[in-house]
């Protein structure tokens, strides 16, 4: 696999890259941060070993990038430090960084941290079987299109805003960013427990059968919160569960199943609402047209403070334009697919 | 065994001020994984780095550039670290320290100590050169 090794120094670049030679690795080098943000962005390494202390951009802030942009796979990040303080570690970790190298290092060491990388990085086919699964169970609901790669658009748009404002930064860094793209695949799965003719009717539902409806959000919840108990303080399964569990809630209490209001409500189930929301008026139903943007960011402002989150709100007409471009990277297909 | 002509490496340097030689050799062909062509290239970039730093380190605190002379004082620090040269790693902390803090008289006092440990850590590498590849 190929690793990058970005260092400003001639002397550690040369004895990092030999290191890992030896050991089986593609090495490509940078000399500073803004030459190995390129070199990733055109998919070069997808493993990085970069300095801390590096002119211009250093290597916390090479991570930052890095995890803003949306690489089609996943960066494993490592930095090499020179004292390794808790709080350098901290800050690095909040960065999104993967591991830590302490400077001066030992080969084998450094060469079992990459191989860690390595074995991480093979594990990303995890998360492709998660999301086919998400979309497995949504395929029984033949009008969605592309509704998950949208969702999962517009939370990580949304998650990132957030982690620049000063209300949201200490809660959302960058694994909250890459969990929530992973994660909000999930917030319908409890769909599977939904019957046919609830599900597949191609009508507005009764009060009745909205009732069952309704169910899903703590079908999705049960299964995942099953999960949590085999393997408890797993960020992702709880991010999981709180976003199956909350994404109908309403800002006011209103919503269900439990009728949770304000920041009782996890983030993520309100960053989620919202997506959900918009996506669903942006696209068509049986029962209704796709509204246009403006119609549906009209109908969501309206609804700040009653239905969603107003910081949320905020984020979405801040981020605009990117919504309008992810709905159309991924349009919908052309009525019902199946 | 007390013949003064002893071809031992360590004799040259350790004969100076200090009880050990300027530079771990062996340890840092440990680190190389025996591999003594790649020891012998870091020796070759230390002996030009080294000294560049230091001529910027020098230029920096002449024109109250705190910032400047901290980052390449860590740079050579981390270098010397690679070479286990102590106390060339040890004072280029002390300056970089200084010069974070602001304190650019302390970081040009500590370059004469910079100086001369350069100067011995560079006078060594021959030793070290050989110490580590024995042929010529």
């Amino acid at each position: 696999m190929r690793i990058l090794v970005a260092d400003d120094s001639d002397l550690f670049r040369t004895l990092m890259q030999a290191t890992l030679t030896g050991a089986g690795f593609d090495v490509i080098t940078a000399a500073d941060g803004t030459e190995a943000f390129e070199r990733l962005s055109a998919g070069e390494a997808r493993i990085v070993l970069a300095d801390w202390e590096m002119p211009g951009m250093s290597g916390p802030e090479l991570c930052r990038r890095v995890r803003a942009a949306n690489l089609p796979h996943y960066t494993y990040f490592m930095l090499v430090t020179s004292h390794g303080s808790p709080e350098e570690r901290v800050a690095g970790l909040a960065a999104g960084a993967d591991d830590f190298v302490t400077k001066p290092f030992h080969p084998a060491e450094l060469i079992a941290r990459a191989r860690t990388g390595e074995r991480l990085l093979s594990l990303e086919t995890r998360d492709v079987a998660i999301f086919a699964m998400a979309k497995l169970a949504e395929s029984r609901d033949p009008e969605t299109g592309a509704h998950l790669e949208r969702v999962q658009e517009y939370t990580r748009l949304l998650a990132q805003h957030l982690a620049g404002s000063e209300k949201f930064k200490s809660i959302v860094d960058g694994e909250y960013i890459r969990l929530i793209y992973l994660t909000s695949p999930l917030h319908d799965i409890g769909k599977v427990g939904i019957p046919d003719c609830v599900l597949l009717k191609p009508d507005r539902l009764s009060d009745a059968e909205f009732a069952i409806m309704k169910t899903h959000a703590s079908i999705g919840a049960e299964t995942l919160d099953a999960a949590l108990r085999k393997f408890p303080n797993t960020r992702f399964l709880q991010m999981a569960r709180d976003i199956a569990a909350t994404h109908h809630e309403r800002w006011d209490g209103t919503g269900y199943p439990a009728g949770l209001s304000g920041e009782a409500i996890p983030l993520c189930g309100r960053i989620m609402a919202l997506a959900d929301v918009y996506d669903a008026l942006t696209s068509k139903r049986v029962y209704k047209a796709a509204f246009g943007h403006e119609i549906a960011k009209a109908m969501i402002v309206k609804e700040s403070g009653s239905h969603f989150d107003p910081d949320v709100v905020q984020a979405f007409l801040q981020l605009e334009e990117r919504f309008l471009a992810i709905r159309d990277q991924f349009a919908q297909p052309m009525a019902a697919a199946a | 065994m007390t013949d003064t002509q002893s071809p031992d490496i360590r004799t040259p340097a350790s004969r100076t001020d200090s009880p050990c030689p300027p530079l771990d050799a062996l340890a840092l062909l440990e680190r190389c994984m025996g591999n003594a062509a790649l020891v012998a290239m870091l020796f070759d970039k230390f002996e030009k780095q080294a000294r560049e730093d230091l001529v910027r380190i020098e230029q920096a605190i002449a024109s109250h550039d705190a910032g400047q002379a901290s980052r390449v004082a860590h740079a050579l620090k981390g270098a010397a670290g690679a070479l286990s040269a102590t106390e060339v790693q040890k004072t280029a902390a002390a300056i970089e320290h200084a010069a974070r803090e602001n304190r650019l008289d302390a970081a040009a006092e500590c370059c004469t100590t910079l100086t001369r440990e350069l100067d011995r850590c560079l006078a060594y590498l021959p030793s070290a050169r050989a110490a580590v590849n024995p042929q010529p």
